[in-house]
């Protein structure tokens, strides 16, 4: 029933000499949500973006093991990094609508793509508004900028342009971080929902939300993965003294 | 943002649930011996004394229960204090209710101090030793945080079986030495149940004493010795 | 009252007094050039060449010199200069010769106009053989604002947020993708605005052009890059002091100094105008 999507194998990640992920070694489930958590600077940020290759951008950074997403490792030679990037979208801390229309932001993808056909672009403008559940709120107007939508809003109009590409995993860094509770618990509801059809890394500082929305859970501590667990087990009684400090509050 | 929680306020208030924890086991001890002296004594006053003071137990695990409650909404907490505010709210179930104990062995205490007692109570009075020993060794060990001493606890229940198999069967001989004194054996007999109970609710206790701090869910049963399949066995597991 | 409150009051009267002192200075400028040169304002003084001496007439041959002049300098100096500001921006990596070439910019705008006169004259009229013309002159005045534009939409796109550019990796754009459709679109207001200033201080230049394409007078508007052109400035200059009837040119003087603060005040509020209504339409 589980099956595997993403697997990391011994994942070194290097800025410069300094050693900011040290052999990170788990395995993602398909269509779930793996939270990843740990204090400031611990690593899962980064480990989040070496997923879809956006460490790239990262002059000194340096990637050793690998990562298999569906089998294939995304680090090996001659990777098409622009398919990665398709098959894996992103979500970030901030909500980051470009400044375009609602409609022109979440066809960006596709067109990038390729797709031109005017109906085939509005098909799926609406199927990934609705899956982010926004289409209500913007259908009458597709074509007002999507940076004059509310926080909540331009974050789910963000996760309706990254499953615009039909991605199998979509990636979220801490993307709830700028929004208030409400906005808050919609993005949540709607990450439940997501992981109908896609596969779900959300780094988070909120243990509650990881204890919320996560099916597994990923503690990050000084570069290292302490413990990884289903959520549950995770946040009632952790097998590692550093996460039950954690999620206690005793430091972080 | 940071994990907001203020973890000094949280322990303040933790220390105070494990404050309210200890005091209402005290209580429910002292309501069960209290009761066996009134029993064995024949002592109706102090009988009734135990009977009023049930209120004061039932209103303290309430308020524990409630406390445990506003805690969980006020920090959410996660880990160890997660397990710490579940598991107090159970154990305020279990010490109430051996408090409740307490209270039903009274009753029969003001029924019996203006009989004569078919024989000398000599092995109610030692499961009550037994029982108070263990509610002690639990709470001490919930106190300092000592799943060993917590651990202890168990092998202790199967003195409370042995006991109350003694007793059973010196009372069933009576009975059928006189069939008069069935109301009065029956009476007593409840009461030495009443008491192995009360054991199975402080293995409880203990049994949450070491999942707050191990995280971890043991079954008294591998503590104790191995036993026969007996009649017991049964209720006993549905009592866990 | 204590030393400290004392300090606090004096500053704020003299910001105020600064700054009232500084709108009245604009006031009273624009005010002397209105009250000279409003009489001979007409419809017929902007579309009739100078005449007689340039004693009549309007000012049509240098108004459309000026607008030649000025189109055919930002044809020049728009795409380099963005292209450039582009390149710092996005390509060019910490190195020795970026340094040097931001060095150079930076002095670039430095250099007094006059010099790049002189340059103008010695590389495009003499040494390419332009001649004193229309191109020569526009592309002293793209020289001239090359600095200004390359700084300006540099500026611009190092202020295109990071989250953009990571948002569009993020969905597989490429590195030129990202530019086109991303970075510069959210650029643009700036680099407009950078640009109209640039077109403001283009059009109110007389030393560039004096040696390389500015005539003191021609008889018609110019018809190729090749032809001398005049310009709005440099007639100012002419009528100023190098007239043979200076007094009785004096009102036309005026007159051609109110349409040149017209023109640029006017380019440079049409660009404010553009910029906010590209502002709000991208809501950045």
């Amino acid at each position: 029933m589980e099956k595997i999507l993403v697997s990391s194998r011994g994942v070194n990640l290097f800025y410069d000499s300094a050693r900011v992920l040290k052999d990170i070694t788990f395995d993602i489930m398909e269509k779930q949500v793996t939270a990843l958590i740990g204090p400031s600077g611990c690593g899962k940020s980064s480990f989040l973006r070496c997923i879809n290759r956006m460490n790239d951008f990262i002059p000194s950074a340096r990637v050793e093991g690998e990562i298999l997403v569906g089998g294939s490792d995304i680090y090996a030679g001659g990777v098409d990094v622009i398919a990665l990037r398709r098959n894996v979208g992103m979500v970030f801390q901030k909500p980051n609508p470009f400044p375009m229309s609602i409609y022109d932001n979440v066809a960006y993808g596709p067109r990038l793509h390729g797709i031109k056909q005017k109906d085939r672009l509005d098909d799926i403008v609406k199927q990934s508004l609705v899956g982010a559940a926004l289409w209500d709120e913007v259908k009458d107007k597709l074509k007002t900028p999507g940076t004059g939508l509310s926080g909540g809003q331009q974050q789910r109009l963000c996760i309706a342009r990254a499953i615009a590409t039909e991605p199998e995993i979509l990636l979220m860094d801490e993307p709830t971080s700028a929004l208030d509770p409400m906005a808050t618990a919609r993005i949540e509801e709607l990450v439940r929902e997501l992981k109908k059809r896609y596969t779900v890394v959300i780094v988070t500082h909120n243990m509650q939300q990881a204890a919320r929305i996560s099916d597994r859970t990923a503690f990050f501590l000084m570069g290292d993965l302490v413990e990884y667990d289903a959520t549950p087990k995770m946040f009632t009684s952790p097998e590692d003294k550093r996460t039950e400090d954690y999620i206690t509050g005793r430091f972080g | 943002m940071e994990p907001v929680i203020t973890r000094k306020q949280l322990e303040a208030d933790l220390t105070e649930l494990k404050r309210m924890v200890l005091r209402l086991g005290k209580m429910a001890e002292e309501s069960i011996s209290k009761a066996i002296w009134a029993l064995k004594n024949q002592d109706a006053e102090l009988a009734r004394m135990v009977l009023a003071k049930d209120d004061d137990i039932d209103d303290l695990a309430e308020a524990l229960d409630n406390a445990c409650m506003h805690f969980a909404a006020r920090f959410q907490p996660l880990g160890e204090d997660l397990r710490a505010v579940t598991s107090i709210m159970h154990m305020a179930v279990d010490l109430e209710r051996i408090g409740d104990y307490g209270g039903n062995i009274a009753k029969v205490a003001v029924e019996l101090a203006d009989k004569e007692l078919i024989k000398p109570l000599i092995d109610i009075p030692r499961m009550l030793d037994v029982l108070s020993a263990m509610m002690s060794k639990a709470l001490v060990a919930f106190d300092t945080n000592n799943a060993e001493m917590a651990k202890e606890v168990f092998a202790m229940d199967d003195l409370m079986d042995d006991l109350e198999k003694q007793i059973m069967r010196e009372l069933l001989l009576l009975m059928m030495e006189r069939p008069q004194r069935i109301e009065q054996a029956t009476q007593l007999l409840n009461v030495a149940r009443t008491l192995e109970r009360g054991g199975d609710h402080v293995t409880n206790v203990a049994e949450r004493v070491i999942y707050i701090l191990t995280g971890k869910t043991v079954k008294a049963s591998a503590f104790r010795r191995p036993r026969p399949a007996t009649p017991y066995a049964h209720k006993e597991h549905e009592e866990r | 009252m204590d030393g400290r409150r004392f300090a606090d009051l004096m500053m704020t009267i003299f910001s105020w007094v600064a700054a009232l002192l500084l709108t009245g200075m604009v006031v009273a400028i624009i005010g002397f050039v209105v009250v000279r040169g409003y009489s001979v304002l007409s419809l017929d003084f902007l579309i009739e060449p100078p005449r007689d001496s340039m004693t009549r007439g309007g000012i049509m041959t240098p108004l459309v010199g000026t607008l030649q002049l000025v189109g055919t300098a930002m044809f020049f100096a728009i795409p380099v200069g963005v292209a450039t500001g582009l390149y710092f921006a996005e390509y060019a990596g910490d190195d020795m010769f970026t340094s040097i070439l931001r060095l150079a910019i930076r002095s670039l705008a430095g250099v007094p106009s006059v010099v790049f006169g002189l340059f103008g004259l010695s590389l495009f009229v003499i040494l390419l053989g332009f001649g004193p013309s229309l191109l020569a002159a526009a592309l002293t005045l793209a020289c001239l604002t090359l600095p200004l534009m390359v700084t300006a939409s540099e500026q611009a796109f190092l202020a295109v947020p990071k989250d953009y550019r990571d948002a569009s990796y993020a969905l597989g754009a490429s590195k030129w993708q990202t530019i086109r459709k991303v970075v510069l679109p959210a650029a643009a207001p700036t680099v407009i605005t950078g640009i109209i200033l640039s077109v403001g201080r283009v059009a109110g230049e007389t030393a560039p052009i004096m040696f390389t394409g500015a005539a003191f007078f021609a008889p018609h508007i110019a018809r190729s890059l090749f032809s001398e052109v005049m310009a709005l400035p440099y007639h100012i200059y002419v009528l100023a002091t190098a007239g043979t009837f200076i007094e009785e040119t004096r009102p036309i003087q005026y007159g051609t100094v109110l349409v040149l603060l017209l023109l640029v005040l006017g380019i440079c509020s049409g660009g404010i105008y553009m910029r906010s209504r590209l502002r709000r339409l991208m809501r950045r």
